[in-house]
């Protein structure tokens, strides 16, 4: 299974995000990783998605700022408190702010 | 007013106009003044008989008027430097984009600098939110990219123009051309390639 590597919006809101994210989904691709790093020598909200062509649509994504003022074991609370699967936890470019997010599903 | 009496009156207004900007010029402060004027035209081809045409007519002009009362520039008062830059980004088909920026003195030098906001400035985004009617259309090409065989979606990627991805299978590659089509003419050009080979 190959990934397929893009950029997200820095400037969009987590809602925007997220909704990229689904749409990308929809067409049988799965969400693998995100991280705020850089592309062409810029900063740049960066998504690996693994390539499905077959197989049942997933249900869909949900994304969660975590407070990154938060200590480490309040930020891995937050993080379980959720009932849902944690697909992936990483930072992201939020309205051009980076911010620590969680992928739940 | 008579034709030639109107001439002359532009005329002088024109006069005016340069020495309010060289009057301008003589105090403390910058001027700078820029105005570009961009035409595109795009035209859909018929399928057939008449390719699609695009053009793009560009006028721009600028005038800076920058007092240096004979003092050489320091960083704290250089006023010598000015920077207009203009930005299109076009799909013809598709979105356009224009950006205009203007930076005077000092700032205009080091704006250009490595490190600083404006090179440091976010990567284009290749992956966004597409109207609802763009995300069906590709949910529609998704599907019927499912049962195809690798030489099925080799030849659809051969008729859309797409090439084949390093390290990547036809049907991967393909399924990336959907995920990147965000516009109308994008999707036509695959919807027509999956038509073909059925």
């Amino acid at each position: 299974m190959s990934v397929t590597l893009r950029t997200l919006d820095a400037t969009a809101t987590l809602a925007g995000l997220q909704q990229a994210i689904r749409q990308a989904e929809e067409l049988g691709f799965r969400l693998n990783s995100f991280m705020a790093g850089r592309a062409g020598g810029r900063p740049a909200n960066l998504v690996t998605l693994l390539q499905a062509t077959a197989g049942v649509e997933p249900t869909p994504l949900d994304l969660e700022i975590i407070d990154g003022s938060l200590s480490q074991d309040d930020q891995e609370a937050r993080l379980n408190a959720s009932a849902k699967e944690i697909v992936c936890f990483g930072s992201l470019y939020v309205e051009g702010q980076a911010r620590n997010v969680a992928a739940y599903r | 007013m008579m034709p030639e009496a109107r001439s002359k009156g532009r005329a002088c207004l024109s006069l005016l106009c340069l020495l309010l900007l060289m009057a301008a010029g003589c105090g403390t402060r910058v001027s700078i003044i820029t105005g570009t004027t961009i035409g595109l035209k795009a035209t859909p081809g018929d399928g057939s008989t008449r390719p699609p045409q695009v053009t793009l007519g560009y006028k721009r002009a600028e005038a800076a008027i920058v007092p240096t009362k004979g003092e050489k520039a320091t960083a704290a008062t250089d006023a010598y430097s000015t920077l207009a830059a203009f930005h299109l980004q076009t799909e013809w088909f598709g979105d356009t984009e224009i950006t205009s920026f203007i930076g005077t003195g000092t700032a205009a030098k080091t704006i250009l600098g490595s490190g600083t906001t404006f090179t440091e400035a976010f990567a284009i985004a290749t992956l966004g939110v597409v109207p609802e009617q763009i995300q069906a259309r590709r949910k529609k090409l998704a599907d019927q990219l499912k049962p195809l065989t690798e030489d099925q979606a080799k030849a659809a990627l051969g008729l859309a123009g797409y090439p084949t991805k390093a390290n990547k299978s036809a049907k991967e590659s393909l399924q990336d051309g959907i995920l990147d089509a965000q516009t109308d003419a994008q999707l036509m050009k695959l919807e027509s390639a999956f038509n073909r080979i059925r």
